[in-house]
C-alpha cells in the first residue's frame, strides 16, 4: 500500500531526494507497529501510512507541508515516535513526517535559563549538555527517551515536577510551520528578541498550540522551541559505576538524598507531600506504585516480583511516594533535611527500609535524575499499559480523583483479563511547581494481545464517567472527536472554539487529528 | 527459529531505546547513539525495534521479500548494541530474533549476492577472506611453531582467517606468539590446517557452516587433547566460546582471548612489562569481545502470559544484558605498560560503537562498514589519543582502512602489539 497520490510522492521525492523517502512494506509497517495498536486493530500494527519522509530543516518541513495542502494528503509529524498516539489515523492518504534528522540544540542559555531544541533531541541527550552548565530539564515521565520539546511529549509531565514543572508552562519561543504550511515564529522570537518567552514581545500562540496535552500531532509541525531549564546542584558530569542493568552514581553526591516515605494513610500522604512541596524542599516527588517501584529498582522482572514481596510486607499497605532532596549548599541540604523530618513526624511518615540502602540509593537517585519512569516502570512487567489518566489540576484533587477510580479497577480486575497480581493500587503521582499544579494516573496493565485491551477501554470511560459524575476536571487523555464531544459540554463547550482553532489554521484538514480534534461541524 | 520469539517481538514497547547508548550512560548530546544502521539509514526499520516489527510483520505474513527488505536485514553489524540497550530495561530478546531472520532468509533462499560470494569462499577455502587455503600459516613461517596436528600441546592458538592472510597484520600475531614463548607456554598452532571458526558466516544466516566449522574445530582440538583455546580474533572468540555453546557443541574446552590469556600470564609473574612507552591511547571494545562475548546461558522453557499476572518465564530466565564481556583485561594489559596512558571515549563497554565490520557489513556494504569506523575514529580523535589501540583484526582492518580513505593520522595498534614492545629484551 503505497501513497495513493503519485504525483504527491513525486513532488516529495523531488524536495527530499530519494534517500529520505520510503513506501517499502516494511518500511511503513516498521513505523505501523505501535504498542496501543492492539485497541484499534487487534493486532500490533495500526494501518500503514503511504510514505515515510525524512525533512533535515525547516524549510524542508514547510515544503512537506505544502505538497500535503496541495494535494490534499495528510501528514501526521513524530519525533521518537513512541505510542499508538504517533501513528493513528494515517492510511495510503497520508504521510508520516519522521523528525529524526533534525536532531540539534541549537542553543543553552545558561543565563537566561533555557535550551533550544529541534524535534529529535531527546531528554537524555539535552541533560546530559545542560548537567555540565549547573542545569537541569524537566525529564519526560514516560523516560529520558521521548523528546525534549516541550510541545511533542503530550503533556510534558515528569517525575521531576516539583522543581521542574511541565510541558505547556517550560514552553517558551517557538517555531512553527503552520497546517497549511507557514513558517511562524512566535513568543519572543517572533519579534526578534531570541527564544527567552513564550508570550512576548511579540505576538503569543502558546495557548493555541500548547495547553494541558498539546495538539498531539494534529496542528502543524513545531520544528524548535525553547524549553525552561532548572538548577542542577549535582556533578557536572555524574560518575557512574556498574555494568548493563545496574549502573549507579559511585558516590552519592553531596547535598543530595533520596527517601521513599509511607504514610499511615492516602490523607497523611497528600498532606506530606503537599507541604513538602509548598516549604520548597524537594527536586522530585514522585508517587510510584509499589509494583512499578520495584521494576525500576531491580535489574529484571523475576527480581522485581521478589522485591515486591519485601515491600508489600514491610509497608503493609501503607502508601507512599518517592522525594528527592538536594541543596546549593551545605546550609540549605541540612535545613531541607530538617524540615523534611519535622514534616514526617507531623504526618507519621517512616522511611522505606530498602531504599535507605546506600547502594540503592546511589542507583536510584541517578536513575530517577536521568530516566523518570519508563520502559521498565510501565512495560516490562506485562508489556503494555494504559488506564485513566488523571487530570493535571492539583495534586489532592487528581489523587482523590484516582482513589475512586480504584474502587472500580478491583471490579475489572475479577474478570481476569488484565493483571490483577500487583494489587488494585497503581497510582502514579507528582506535583508541579512547588504545589502549583499536579497530576496523577491509574494505570492499568495488560498483555498486548486478548481481552484484557476492551477491558480497558472499557474501564477508562467508565473512570471518564465517574469524573464527569464527581464533578474533576477533564482528564489529560481527551483526544478525538469523540472524547472532546463527551467532555466539551462539561467545559464551557471549549470543544466548539477548539473546532474553529483546527479550522482557521488548517483550512484544508490535512494535518491529521485522530489524536487532536477535527473541524468538523 | 524465528516464529519462537514472536512473544518478544510483540511485547517491544517501541520505544527506541534501542537506537541510543543505554539511557542512564548518556554523558554527550555527540554520542548519544548506539546503533550504527539507524543512525546512517534514518529510518525505523534500521534499528533493533524496527527489525523486530518487520521480522514480526513477515512473521504475520503481512509483508514479503524484497530487494528493499532484505537490504534492512543485511545492513546490520549485528553488533548487538541495540540489543544491550533494550535489555537494560526490559526482559526480552532483540539480537537472537535478527540472527533468526536471517537463518530463515538463507532457509527461505533469499541470499546477498555478496555473501553468496564469501560463503562459496568459505566452501572451497574455509576462510572469509576467499584466499587459497594453503595460504593460511604463511604468517608462521620462520617462526618455530609446534603445530597440534603433529605435537603435544597444552594450550591451541587460533590465529581465524583475518589475521591469517591480512600480512599488514601479521605482526600482532607474530608479537602473541613470542610473548607466548617467552612466558614458556607450551602451546601450538594449526597452520595450514586450520580452518575458519564459522562465527562469521552465523551471522550472515548460514547456520549449517557455522555447525560444520564447529564440528570440525572440536574434532582437532579432541584429536589432539587440548582444552584450552587461546585466539587472538574476537570473532573467533566469540564462536568458540559463546556459539559453539548455544548449539551445543563447546564442549568442556576452556575459551580465552589473547588478552585474557596474557593478562593472566601476568599476573602470575610470566611476563613482565618493563619498558617504556610514552604514549596517550584510547581503547576500542571490539563487540564480540565485549558484549557478545559474555558466555551463552541455556535456556529452555516457557515465556508465560497469563492475563492476570505478570509477563514472566517459566523456569526463570537470566538475560545475557553484556556485563560479563571481556572489558577489563585489555586495559590491564594497556595500565600494565610503564609510560602509556589510557584515556576512554564516552560509548565503551557494552555500549561501544561498532567498527562498521560486522554483520557482512564489511563485505556487502563496504561505504557502510567505513561511514562506521569513521564515525568511531572521531570519537577516539576526541579524547586526545594518539592512537586507538583494540583486540580483533576485523575492527583494526576497519580503522586502518578508514584512515587510508581519510588520510588522518591517527595511529591503530592490537593491544598485543604495545604489550610486546614493552617486554621486549
Amino acid at each position: 500500500m503505497a501513497l495513493k497520490n503519485r504525483d504527491a510522492y513525486k513532488a516529495l521525492e523531488d524536495v527530499l531526494g530519494t534517500e529520505y523517502i520510503s513506501e517499502e512494506p516494511a518500511v511503513l509497517d516498521s513505523y505501523a507497529f505501535q504498542w496501543g495498536a492492539e485497541l484499534f486493530t487487534d493486532t500490533p500494527f495500526l494501518p500503514r501510512s503511504g510514505a515515510i519522509v525524512l525533512p533535515h530543516k525547516t524549510e524542508e518541513v514547510q515544503a512537506i507541508v505544502k505538497i500535503c495542502n496541495k494535494y490534499k494528503v495528510r501528514y501526521k509529524a513524530i519525533s521518537h515516535g513512541w505510542g499508538f498516539y504517533s501513528a493513528l489515523g494515517l492510511d495510503e492518504n497520508a504521510i508520516h513526517i519522521d523528525m529524526r534528522r533534525m536532531n540539534r540544540i541549537i542553543e543553552i542559555n545558561e543565563k537566561s535559563m533555557y535550551a533550544v531544541v529541534e524535534p529529535y533531541v531527546s531528554c537524555a541527550m539535552l541533560q546530559a549538555e545542560t548537567l555540565k552548565k549547573g542545569l537541569n530539564v524537566n525529564m519526560i515521565g514516560a523516560g529520558c527517551n521521548t523528546c525534549a520539546m516541550p510541545l511533542t511529549a503530550h503533556q510534558g509531565t515528569g517525575s521531576g515536577g516539583v522543581s521542574t514543572s511541565c510541558g505547556d508552562r517550560n514552553c517558551l519561543a517557538v517555531e512553527w510551520v503552520t497546517p497549511d504550511g507557514e513558517i511562524i515564529k512566535f513568543g519572543s522570537l517572533g519579534s526578534g528578541n531570541g527564544w527567552f518567552c513564550g508570550d512576548g514581545p511579540g505576538p503569543s500562540l502558546r495557548g493555541i498550540i500548547r495547553g494541558t496535552q498539546g495538539v498531539m500531532g494534529g496542528l502543524g509541525i513545531f520544528t524548535k522551541a525553547a524549553t525552561k531549564l532548572y538548577p542542577w546542584y549535582g556533578p557536572p558530569q555524574p560518575e557512574l559505576e556498574g555494568a548493563s542493568p545496574y549502573y549507579r552514581f559511585k558516590e552519592l553526591p553531596p547535598n543530595f538524598d533520596i527517601h521513599h516515605p509511607i504514610f499511615p494513610s492516602w490523607d497523611k500522604l497528600i498532606e506530606a507531600a503537599m507541604k513538602i512541596a509548598e516549604n520548597e524542599l524537594a527536586m522530585m516527588i514522585f508517587r510510584l506504585p509499589p509494583p512499578m517501584l520495584c521494576e525500576a529498582l531491580t535489574g529484571s522482572g523475576d527480581e522485581g516480583a521478589e522485591l515486591l514481596a519485601e515491600i508489600q510486607q514491610e509497608s503493609n499497605g501503607r502508601p507512599g511516594f518517592l522525594v528527592i532532596i538536594a541543596g546549593s549548599t551545605v546550609a540549605e541540604f541540612n535545613y531541607r533535611k530538617k524540615v523534611l523530618a519535622q514534616i514526617m513526624a507531623e504526618t507519621g511518615g517512616e522511611f522505606l527500609s530498602h531504599l535507605e540502602k546506600e547502594d540503592v540509593k546511589r542507583m536510584f537517585l541517578w536513575s530517577e535524575t536521568r530516566y523518570s519512569g519508563g520502559v521498565r516502570e510501565a512495560f516490562r512487567a506485562v508489556g503494555r499499559f494504559l488506564g485513566a489518566i488523571g487530570d493535571s489540576a492539583m495534586f489532592q484533587t487528581s489523587t482523590r480523583l484516582m482513589l475512586d477510580c480504584m474502587e472500580l479497577k478491583k471490579e475489572f480486575q475479577k474478570r481476569g483479563n488484565i493483571r490483577a497480581d500487583d494489587g488494585p493500587d497503581a497510582i502514579i503521582g507528582m506535583i508541579f511547581e512547588n504545589g502549583h499544579t499536579g497530576h496523577a494516573e491509574q494505570l492499568i496493565m495488560c498483555h498486548p494481545t486478548g481481552a484484557g485491551w476492551r477491558d480497558l477501554m472499557e474501564f477508562t470511560v467508565e473512570c471518564e464517567k465517574l469524573a464527569i459524575s464527581k464533578c474533576y476536571t477533564a482528564p489529560v487523555t481527551v483526544w478525538g472527536d469523540d472524547a472532546h464531544d463527551r467532555w466539551g459540554p462539561h467545559l464551557c463547550n471549549y470543544h466548539l472554539w477548539l473546532r474553529k482553532i483546527k479550522k482557521t489554521f488548517d483550512p484544508n484538514g490535512v494535518s491529521e487529528a485522530a489524536m487532536y480534534i477535527s473541524a468538523k461541524e | 527459529m524465528l516464529k519462537d520469539y514472536r512473544e518478544y517481538m510483540t511485547i517491544c514497547a517501541r520505544c527506541s531505546n534501542c537506537k541510543f547508548i543505554p539511557q542512564y550512560r548518556i554523558s554527550s548530546y555527540k554520542y548519544a547513539y548506539s546503533c550504527p544502521s539507524i543512525s546512517r539509514y534514518l529510518f525505523h526499520a534500521y534499528s533493533g525495534g524496527g527489525r523486530l516489527a518487520t521480522a514480526l510483520s513477515m512473521t504475520d505474513g503481512r509483508i514479503e521479500y524484497s530487494d528493499n527488505l532484505l537490504d534492512i536485514i543485511y545492513k546490520c553489524q549485528m553488533c548487538g548494541a541495540c540489543d544491550i540497550s533494550c535489555k537494560y530495561g526490559m526482559d526480552l530478546e532483540v539480537l537472537q530474533p535478527l540472527y533468526e531472520f536471517r537463518v530463515k532468509c538463507i532457509e527461505d533462499g533469499q541470499l546477498h549476492p555478496v555473501h553468496m560470494t564469501v560463503i562459496e569462499g568459505l566452501r572451497k577455502e574455509d576462510n572469509m577472506l576467499q584466499k587459497p587455503k594453503a595460504e593460511r600459516g604463511k604468517w608462521a613461517e620462520g617462526m618455530d611453531i609446534k603445530n597440534i596436528t603433529e605435537d603435544k600441546v597444552d594450550v591451541y592458538y587460533h590465529v581465524g582467517c583475518r589475521y591469517s592472510f591480512d600480512s599488514e597484520l601479521w605482526p600482532a600475531v607474530k608479537a602473541a606468539v613470542n610473548l607466548l614463548k617467552k612466558a614458556g607456554v607450551n602451546f601450538g598452532i594449526a597452520g595450514k590446517d586450520e580452518t575458519c571458526c564459522g562465527g562469521r558466516a552465523y551471522d550472515l544466516g548460514y547456520l549449517g557452516e557455522l555447525t560444520k566449522y564447529a564440528e570440525n574445530n572440536v574434532e582437532m582440538l579432541r584429536t589432539a587433547g587440548v582444552k584450552t583455546v587461546v585466539t587472538s580474533c574476537s570473532d573467533c572468540y566469540h564462536a568458540f566460546k559463546v556459539l559453539y555453546d548455544k548449539i551445543g557443541m563447546k564442549g568442556n574446552v576452556e575459551v580465552l582471548h589473547i588478552t585474557e590469556y596474557l593478562d593472566l600470564l601476568i599476573k602470575e609473574g610470566k611476563l613482565k612489562p618493563k619498558k617504556n612507552i610514552t604514549a596517550t591511547v584510547t581503547y576500542h571494545d571490539p563487540c564480540h569481545l565485549g558484549r557478545l562475548g559474555e558466555p551463552w546461558i541455556h535456556w529452555k522453557g516457557e515465556i508465560i502470559t497469563e492475563p492476570s499476572k505478570r509477563f514472566h518465564h517459566e523456569p526463570p530466565k537470566t538475560f545475557r544484558r553484556g556485563a560479563y564481556g571481556v572489558y577489563e583485561s585489555p586495559r590491564n594489559l594497556l595500565k600494565s605498560i610503564p609510560g602509556l596512558k589510557l584515556v576512554e571515549m564516552t560509548r565503551i563497554k557494552e555500549y561501544t560503537w561498532c567498527c562498521g565490520a560486522g554483520g557482512g557489513v564489511v563485505d556487502a556494504y563496504p561505504d557502510f562498514n567505513m561511514w562506521t569506523a569513521n564515525e568511531r575514529l572521531k570519537e577516539a580523535k576526541d579524547t586526545g589519543a594518539e592512537a586507538l589501540v583494540t583486540a580483533c583484526p576485523w575492527c583494526i582492518r576497519s580503522f586502518k582502512d578508514a584512515i587510508n580513505e581519510n588520510g588522518d593520522t591517527l595511529k591503530i595498534f592490537d593491544v598485543v602489539e604495545l604489550l610486546e614492545k614493552s617486554i621486549q629484551d
